[in-house]
């Protein structure tokens, strides 16, 4: 043991020991401590000193801590996962075995479908799933178990879930389309298309994969995305992987196994700089509005023009997703919404 | 690792029952602020973070992991999620990230009503300056060693690396800190010198 006799404050600061003592005390660190002191009266100043030191200094909080609530929503979250699958005793149901019998009938349909389809989809979907093709020539809008927001263009197919797993929300794309994602940081989102994952946990972008992996393009409007090649390389690492932040795009070379990274050319008018502009509205006319937000999603919008033609509104939408600023605008001009078909009808 | 041994018999029909679950919404309620205020100081994103309790709770759910061994949950709870934030943080910050360096955010304020006189003030902060200077991986030491106070054996788990490397990193941790203020207890003094002559 050292022997602290000619020991100054900074000398003990620098000792693991005593710090441990200062801060953890244990029976064994008393014990020598006390004796130590009665043995050294002379020195009790700089070791006072010192601790006195150590205990002012105080690690500082991060800028974010886990609150209750979010402590509770895990645990909750946890336990929606965990849940029994069945009732307890046993007993297999041939509803059970039907369900399961349409799982794999639908899941094959994909596979055979879709080249190269992640396993992913057998354990992690427990409900049954939609496929939607367009095949109008206007993009067709639809909205997800979870509230997402996707509007898919034309000649594209979407497959998603009825219901999302409890784990994660996963989708199935061939062709283009923009996505506005509900946030759940604990729930994952991810756009499969051919073997590529696209990943966020809450923000708007828009996939573009109409002809497998090539000419695949991810496009960012806000939050951050991170995209990248299901297929493993020879030592299970992930091949190739990128994350993308607003008004970035990443466009898949499949010869050079890699993204490539730019900017968009034109800002979109969804990024969050952009929109806060264009998305404050001061005694604007609805006509204007409308075509506004028809212009930014790519979706139609009907409404009674001569109607609303005189009306103005006053509001800041920018932060909402699409059909929250729908039931804003229609809150504020005593209209109802009603999402339909592919398309948005305030009446 | 010998992590076998303390993983359950595989009992399919109890292991799911109201007691396990109960017993893992209070390892939720006990652990999860600890492991995100470690986990953060890796990696500065609220949602990354929250993702990798959240997976690493069900991990051990679905690998039956035995969670009721006190002595060892801590620290093993710690290393998963080390490993998770730092396996994720490499994929959403590809480029910003070299090899060793992996960043720990361990910052120290003085609480000044603690302190008496001046000189003490001066000195306490050259003893948090000088830990600032310190790599990541000696910050993150400190951090384990007296934020979270857990042993030896604890953190050379947690870090990954040997019994002795971690005594040698918590040594050098000690003896840059020493190093640290004997340069600025130097410079303080040839400044005093200049001064006087």
């Amino acid at each position: 043991m050292t022997e602290y006799r000619n020991y100054e404050a900074e000398d003990f600061l620098c000792d693991g020991f005593f710090i441990e003592w200062v801060l953890h005390p244990k029976p064994e660190h008393q014990v020598f401590w006390q004796t130590w002191l009665s043995e050294n009266p002379d020195r009790c100043e700089h070791l006072e000193k010192a601790v006195m030191i150590l205990k002012a200094l105080q690690v500082r909080p991060n800028d974010k801590q886990l609150s209750d609530k979010d402590v509770a929503d895990m645990s909750e979250h946890f336990l929606q996962s965990v849940k029994p699958k069945r009732a307890p005793g046993f007993k297999i149901s041939t509803r059970w075995m039907a369900a399961a019998a349409v799982l794999l009938l639908v899941t094959g349909t994909i596979l055979f479908n879709q080249y190269r389809q992640p396993s992913a989809i057998l354990t992690t979907t427990q409900s049954s799933l939609i496929k939607v093709y367009n095949d109008n020539q206007t993009p067709k809008l639809l909205q997800l178990a979870d509230g997402s927001i996707v509007v898919l263009k034309p000649r594209s197919e979407i497959t998603y879930p009825l219901k999302f797993s409890d784990t994660n929300r996963e989708v199935f794309l061939k062709g283009e389309a923009f996505f506005e994602v509900r946030k759940d940081s604990l729930k994952a989102f991810l756009v499969h298309t051919g073997s590529m994952i696209t990943k966020v946990l809450g923000t708007s972008f828009t996939v573009c994969a109409y002809d497998g992996d090539n000419g695949f393009r991810v496009m960012v409007n806000t939050g951050k995305v991170q995209v990248f090649n299901n297929q493993k390389s020879a030592d299970g690492s992930v091949k190739a992987s990128v994350i993308l932040t607003p008004n970035l795009q990443a466009v898949y070379q499949p010869k050079l196994s890699s993204f490539k990274t730019n900017a968009v050319s034109m800002p979109l008018i969804l990024s969050p700089a952009l929109a806060k502009k264009e998305f404050s509205f001061t005694n604007t006319p609805l006509p204007v509005i409308i075509e506004k937000l028809e212009q930014a999603y790519g979706v139609k919008i009907s409404y009674d023009k001569e109607k609303y033609e005189e009306v103005t509104v006053t509001a800041s939408l920018s932060k909402l997703p699409l059909d929250e600023k729908v039931r804003a605008i229609c809150k504020a001009i005593d209209a109802v919404y009603e999402f339909k078909d592919g398309t948005i009808s305030i009446k | 690792m010998n992590r076998e041994k303390i993983i359950k018999e595989n009992l399919p029909e109890t292991r799911q029952d109201d007691n396990e679950r109960r017993a893992y919404t209070d390892l939720i309620k006990k652990y999860s602020k600890q492991l995100f205020d470690f986990g953060y100081r890796f990696c500065p994103d609220e949602d990354i973070v929250k993702d990798c309790i959240q997976q690493l709770y069900l991990d051990l759910w679905n690998r039956r992991f035995d969670i009721s061994e006190s002595s060892t949950i801590k620290s093993y709870l710690f290393k998963a999620i080390r490993n998770r934030v730092l396996r994720e943080k490499s994929k959403w910050f590809k480029d910003e990230l070299l090899d060793d360096d992996y960043g720990f955010v361990l910052e120290f304020a003085i609480d000044s009503k603690l302190i008496t006189d001046t000189a003490n003030l001066e000195l306490a902060e050259k003893v948090r300056k000088a830990i600032q200077t310190l790599p990541a991986r000696q910050r993150e030491i400190i951090y384990l060693k007296f934020f979270e106070d857990l042993d030896i054996q604890q953190i050379s788990s947690i870090m990954n690396i040997n019994k002795q490397s971690a005594h040698n990193l918590l040594q050098k941790a000690y003896s840059s800190l020493r190093a640290d203020w004997s340069v600025l207890l130097l410079l303080f003094a040839t400044t005093l010198q200049l001064y006087r002559s």
